[in-house]
């Protein structure tokens, strides 16, 4: 079970990966972030089979775990080995190695509350408002007005940051 | 830039993931290891602290009733002895039974909003469990000092008995007060917080 949780892993890592970006700032917070949702994944990869996409199921933990369970705490003092592993974590999209849109895109997501966050990352992941409401546990109908008034604000953000 | 934009350079961040290297098997077990961080886990250590506390008052209380340290003559004086120890019991096994529930719970089945709502529920049941306990210490304190003084109030007589009873409850009261104030000073912002997620999910 070990070896193929951690295949289904591998081959959906960049969802994880974006999650962590879109919810954390810091490096360090998004490394305890992935390695909080890798733990969550694997207590629930159990029930997993009953799940008809993987993306999704993803996707809701990942979610879950980034806004209802994950709280900055004074972080603790990691054994040698340990940092060493955390250090081997992808150091994904930092911003001085991007574009400037990509910058400019972060900069806005910042702004954004973590619901608004969530609903930005699926629809930038072109989910559907079906998945949408799936993940969150909303109608789609208020998927779609949510989605139109943050996609304003954003728009806004961004223009702020031009002018 | 508008949205359009930003979405193709999200597709570009999407590849720069796609070409970060696999995690390893070793690293993947060792993140599993490190799983007490979730609120679940630390509100259910902090609940076995609460628990392990209560266990140690509830031997001291057995001690004192056994070896009977304050000398204590008359059978009244065993009175708030014997209650403290009902009550540690009561309150052990509410944290007992509130742990085993948390347990319980798998957030990992739940959707967002339903995840949000057990969470709150999580933090309030703690922390209303909390405040019992507090209130319950307050009582003990009061009725600890109180039985230590009985044996004067023969000597003191009836005025000075119960001005000394009213002074201590006083103090316990002055105490329970500040204790207040102090903690108003320190809300729980995870709390707001996710309360805050909750409606506007629910908007």
């Amino acid at each position: 079970m070990e070896k193929e949780f951690i295949i289904l892993l591998n081959q959906n890592r960049t969802i994880l990966y974006k999650i962590c970006r879109v919810y954390c700032k810091e490096t360090d917070d998004r490394k305890d972030l992935f390695q909080e949702i890798v733990f969550q994944l694997w207590r629930a990869y159990p029930s997993f089979k009953e799940e008809a996409n993987i993306s999704t199921w993803m996707y809701r933990i990942g979610m879950n775990t980034a806004i209802s369970n994950f709280r900055k705490e004074k972080r603790r003092q990691a054994p040698v080995a340990f940092s060493t592993m955390k250090s081997a974590l992808p150091e994904l999209a930092d911003t001085e190695n991007n574009a400037i849109e990509t910058t400019t895109l972060y900069q806005a997501i910042d702004l954004l509350t973590q619901i608004e966050k969530a609903l930005v990352l699926l629809y930038l992941e072109d989910k559907s408002y079906e998945e949408m409401a799936e993940i969150l546990g909303i109608s789609k109908s208020n998927v779609g007005v949510k989605l139109s008034r943050i996609k304003t604000k954003l728009e806004k953000i961004i223009k702020s940051f031009t002018v | 830039m508008n949205l359009d934009d930003l979405k193709t350079s999200w597709k570009s961040i999407d590849e720069k993931a796609t070409a970060t290297q696999k995690l390893s098997e070793q690293m993947v077990l060792s993140m599993i290891k490190e799983n007490s961080k979730s609120t679940v886990s630390r509100i259910q250590n902090k609940l076995k602290k609460v628990a392990f506390y209560f266990a140690g008052l509830f031997v001291l209380f057995i001690a004192i009733l056994a070896g009977n340290p304050f000398d204590y003559s008359n059978w009244y004086e065993y009175v708030p002895a014997v209650a403290y120890a009902f009550l540690i019991v009561a309150v052990l096994e509410i944290v007992i039974r509130e742990i085993i529930a948390i347990g319980k719970i798998r957030l990992t089945k739940s959707n967002l909003h339903e995840s949000l709502e057990k969470i709150i529920q999580l933090h309030e049941t703690y922390q209303s469990v909390m405040e019992t306990v507090w209130k319950i210490s307050m009582i003990i304190g009061f009725l600890l000092g109180t039985s230590l003084l009985v044996r004067n109030f023969e000597t003191y007589g009836w005025t000075k008995s119960i001005l000394v009873i009213a002074a201590n409850a006083i103090t316990v009261i002055v105490l329970y007060l500040i204790a207040k104030i102090v903690f108003k000073q320190l809300p729980d912002t995870n709390l707001d917080e996710l309360k805050m997620n909750l409606n506007e999910l629910s908007e």
